[in-house]
């Protein structure tokens, strides 16, 4: 068989029914407003936490120094996870198409293992500073009830912070970075084809 | 050219490259729908540093590429190394096979011979794929002699 001939005119036998141009265009103002909308939630989130923040700042003489940085923390936890996410929105969409499949499948590598680093990081830091913040927050009123309340207190609300620490936290994130790994792997499959021929 | 143009034009080149890549005819046509809905975007910005074929199908390639994100529809199953005894295939079988031998290379090489059936000059692919041109020869000559060997079993 002539193999250019016979492949390029089974190939060019392949047709599809071409969409109208409108079809196309609800497609792409759907995924718009879908982009929009994620932003716009997390932003929301952003400015209401960050308000908040501000209110309790302008309150914080009637509180003692440790429950305010205790509430401080506390927000900074819930602004540092939401700025994560809208960064992460902000990358899953963002758009280089135009480069040469190389390039573009090692951009795509680098901005999955920001991905990964945001989540994992983030995700740990906000725990850290939600943890130390509740302590913190607490340590007056535990100060002022005596010894007894104190160890009640400051156990459970301990037991409660190790059990999302060493339980839930792990979990959060092993649940967030397995797909997201298993992504990296193929992208760098893909991408050693690239490698193995030059 | 107009958007218009371009989509009237290149749809059924890029539908065909997106079938070569995942062979699936519905999940071809959304990633075609979704390369062209770039294509729209970005047109304003398009310099004309390459041909309009070119960037085309770069972002068509790169759009197929993504697919890697989601790619659990993906069906991996073995070629048959040898049809037992049936009919000749017609035209029709043949252009299925033709599709499924493809979209079961490795990614790249999808993307190359797609591009290459489409009649796209060596240089210009190269130029989509970022690979030297010596190179896109060389894998061009090895999948096309795999792609025969492929159709001299099916086709005794």
């Amino acid at each position: 068989m002539n193999t250019n001939t016979d492949l390029k005119q089974l190939w060019n036998t392949q047709t599809s029914e071409v969409p109208s141009i409108n079809e196309l265009f609800k497609k792409a103002s759907k995924l718009r407003n879908f982009t929009r909308y994620k932003l716009l939630i997390v932003n929301i989130m952003l400015a209401v936490t960050l308000a908040g923040l501000t209110i309790m700042a302008f309150h914080s003489h009637t509180m003692s120094s440790t429950a305010s940085i205790g509430i401080t923390l506390t927000v900074l936890a819930i602004v540092a996870y939401l700025y994560a996410s809208n960064e992460i929105i902000k990358l899953l969409f963002k758009s280089d198409f135009d480069s040469s499949n190389s390039e573009y499948l090692r951009n795509l590598i680098q901005l999955k293992h920001k991905q990964e680093f945001l989540q994992k990081t983030i995700t740990t830091f906000s725990f850290i500073c939600l943890s130390v913040g509740v302590f913190l927050y607490m340590y007056d009123e535990a100060v002022q009830r005596g010894l007894e309340y104190s160890l009640i207190a400051y156990g459970l609300t301990g037991a409660w912070i190790a059990f999302n620490w060493f339980y839930t936290r792990p979990r959060t994130i092993k649940k967030q970075l397995t797909n997201l790994t298993e992504i990296i792997q193929k992208l760098e499959t893909v991408n050693a084809q690239f490698a193995e021929t030059k | 050219m107009s958007f218009e143009e371009i989509h009237k034009t290149y749809w059924q080149r890029v539908f065909r490259l997106c079938m070569g890549y995942v062979n699936d005819r519905d999940w071809a046509k959304d990633i075609a729908q979704e390369t062209f809905i770039t294509v729209w975007q970005q047109l304003p910005k398009f310099k004309n540093e390459s041909s309009i074929g070119t960037w085309i199908f770069r972002i068509a390639s790169n759009h197929c590429l993504r697919q890697l994100e989601k790619d659990k529809r993906m069906m991996k199953t073995a070629l048959p190394a040898q049809i037992e005894e049936k009919p000749p295939p017609d035209i029709e079988d043949k252009v299925q096979f033709l599709y499924k031998c493809i979209s079961e290379l490795p990614e790249t090489d999808r993307i190359i011979i797609s591009l290459e059936l489409e009649d796209i000059d060596q240089a210009e692919i190269s130029n989509i794929v970022g690979l030297s041109e010596s190179n896109i020869r060389v894998k061009i000559h090895r999948i096309k002699e795999k792609l025969t060997e492929k159709f001299k079993h099916y086709e005794h």
